[in-house]
């Protein structure tokens, strides 16, 4: 035990000096290994930000609700969806929403939406104009505030008589209000969208952001208000809604979803063997899209990763080989005076161990500082990806053996009595 | 010879034959030797006599091809690597003619080299390396490299590294060879110290007054011994 500590107390001493004598070329050779690691440290620390925020998403969000949709809303996707692109997708209309809601007996609560995000609308109040893009813009006619975890500070929401009535009522997310009414209290005042002017009927509470989007730049007025104003002609056939279904539990969801699955494809006449031409997703499905999403990007970084660390290992392997000519005298001199072959090979693995880490340890430093600069600026919360740190530094260490392990072993086959004469 | 001595080291008959392709060398033919406790020896012959592979052989950095290498009670000629390296690490103290200190390490550290390999603790080997330079006079040394010490500095920074483990035999390879001769004499007067203390010591040379300073002188001609008085 003591020979091992006396390896590492000496190898750490001899690792150090060596770099001081040779700082370029060990900072060369470094570099490899923290571009490696940095790299795979920045994107996993932004994943991460990322996937903290949608965790917060999902826990933000009911898990016996699903959709139909004409398209997948979380649009990351990659392949999968053979065809989809081909086919004419029709979008989903005002009747087509009306027969399902007559139609489907296991869905307790139903909502239609048409959502614009982000919307290019003129919000206006007198002459004050919203400077910003408006983040969001929906219609709905049922209780989309509690499906998306908005609450109300004041005010009343939606209700059926605004949807039957086609009222021109708004309700508007509290960055409207510290930007339009920054004084006062907007409910029961006038705001104009696209110069058409509404009634607020409620302020929601702030929420702040998500996946860098501003959730309080939002406005949601009645859907039919929506489609008489905004959605053009005729429109009961016109617009593409978005159809937010709840079942009574997590547990009656799939059933629900099966019948709003074969309910729709009656509505369409779609017959059998076809497939749907439309999506319909659960919240749990859309975050596995999207975790799909990121296990790719991650597939990927890793791949890029591990072929710069294999390039970086290689030159450990090479600095190690010349460190190893270089101290062909010293190995001499340290056998003559005792050292077995062993612990020639575990001084020489050691320092190569030492360098793959010592460059490990840079590249976190980068990769988290570069990968939390690119979170905040894509306004996430800052996180440090420990779970990757502690990977990347037990593959520093293993590439320190794989690479190392070559020259320890030659420098502890040297003969004594040839090494020591050498120059 | 007094044979009352005990006998530390016993070469029975051996040879070391190096086969370079066609011609076959042979640098050790059939020799024999004892060397007894608190002997203070001289091996001299000229360069290719065979007395480098002599003190290979001594120093067990090198096996014999034939014959017998007995060091005390252990046969070194059937010993492997990490055999042999364990016994120079805990019986032989080596000086060389170039003093072979790691020029990255002060004075303290290279004196520590050897105590490495053996498993004392932290604290002792600082304590018998600061010993050991304390015996060559070293002690305000400690903390100097080896290009801040002079020839016969160094030198005795390489008899403190010998030193240190407290060897059997004390095995110099010209160890004045690369010294002014002031500084050769010094190193000299100190190896009869070292004998007055009942050190067991082989000096390796070609120089005839470091031959004298010895109390039995071998020399080696063409792998034999020539003489052993």
């Amino acid at each position: 035990m003591n020979r091992i500590i006396n390896y590492l107390v000496d190898a750490i001493g001899g690792v150090l000096f060596y770099f001081g004598q040779t700082k370029l070329r060990t900072a060369l050779t470094l570099m490899g290994i923290t571009v490696g690691v940095s790299s795979i440290i920045a994107i996993m620390t932004v994943l991460e930000t990322f996937e903290q925020s949608t965790e917060s998403l999902v826990a933000d969000m009911k898990t016996n609700i699903f959709y139909i949709t004409k398209d997948n809303p979380v649009q990351i996707q990659f392949g999968n969806d053979a065809g989809w692109g081909k086919r004419k997708i029709p979008r989903i209309t005002w009747d087509e929403y009306e027969q399902l809601k007559r139609n489907l007996t296991l869905v307790t609560n139903m909502a239609a939406t048409t959502t614009e995000e982000p919307s290019d609308r003129t919000i206006s109040v007198g002459k004050e104009e919203l400077k910003s893009r408006l983040a969001s813009f929906w219609g709905s006619d049922g209780d989309v505030l509690s499906v998306s975890k908005y609450d109300i500070l004041d005010g009343r929401n939606i209700q059926d008589i605004d949807v039957e009535n086609a009222n021109r009522v708004a309700i508007v997310g509290y960055y409207i209000k510290e930007q339009l009414f920054p004084y006062s209290n907007p409910v029961g005042q006038n705001i104009e969208i696209d110069n058409i002017p509404f009634e607020i009927i409620a302020l929601t509470e702030p929420k702040g952001e998500l996946l860098g989007q501003n959730m309080d730049s939002m406005i949601g007025i009645p859907i039919s208000t929506y489609l008489k104003y905004y959605g053009g002609k005729g429109w009961r056939g016109r617009p593409d809604l978005q159809l937010i279904l709840e079942a009574e539990s997590m547990d009656a969801l799939e059933d629900a979803t099966d019948e709003a699955i074969g309910v729709f494809r009656a509505i369409r006449k779609i017959p059998p063997g076809e497939p749907n031409n439309f999506y319909i997703a659960t919240n749990d499905q859309l975050m596995d899209t999207f975790g799909s999403f990121t296990s790719s990007i991650k597939i990927f970084v890793g791949l890029v990763a591990g072929i710069s660390l294999i390039v970086a290992g290689i030159g450990i392997a090479n600095i190690m080989l010349v460190s190893l000519t270089e101290r062909i005298k010293e190995i001499g001199i340290r056998k003559a005076l005792g050292a077995r072959r062993l612990d020639i090979f575990l001084q020489f693995l050691i320092e190569a161990i030492l360098i793959s880490i010592l460059g490990g340890i840079v590249g976190i430093i980068l990769g988290l500082s570069f990968g939390n600069v690119v979170a905040t600026f894509l306004e996430q919360n800052p996180v440090i990806p420990y779970e990757w740190v502690f990977y990347s530094l037990q593959i520093c260490a293993s590439m320190g053996i794989i690479f190392g392990l070559y020259p320890a072993i030659k420098a502890s086959k040297l003969n004594p009595i040839d090494s020591m004469r050498y120059d | 010879m007094a044979k009352s001595k005990k006998e530390i080291i016993s070469i029975q008959s051996v040879s070391k034959i190096y086969n370079l392709g066609e011609t076959v060398v042979k640098a050790l033919d059939n020799v024999s030797l004892s060397i007894y406790d608190n002997d203070y020896i001289s091996i001299m012959g000229p360069s290719g006599s065979g007395k480098s592979t002599l003190m290979n052989i001594i120093g067990c950095l090198d096996v014999p091809t034939k014959g017998k290498y007995k060091f005390k009670d252990e046969l070194i000629s059937e010993m492997d690597d990490n055999q042999l390296a364990n016994i120079r690490n805990e019986k032989i103290g080596f000086v060389f003619q170039t003093f072979n200190l790691l020029p990255k390490l002060n004075a303290m550290q290279n004196v520590e080299v050897p105590l490495i390999y053996s498993s004392l603790g932290r604290k002792e080997r600082i304590e018998r390396a600061e010993e050991a330079l304390h015996i060559v006079g070293l002690q305000d040394r400690m903390t100097h490299k080896p290009n801040e010490l002079s020839g016969g500095q160094r030198q005795r920074v390489a008899i403190a590294r010998a030193l240190v483990n407290k060897p059997s035999i004390i095995l110099a390879d010209e160890p004045t060879g690369n010294l002014d001769s002031k500084s050769g004499n010094e190193i000299l007067k100190f190896f009869a110290k070292l004998h007055k203390d009942g050190n067991t010591i082989i000096v390796v040379t070609h120089e005839e007054s470091v031959a004298k300073l010895s109390k039995r002188r071998i020399d080696i001609f063409d792998g034999k011994i020539a003489r052993d008085e």
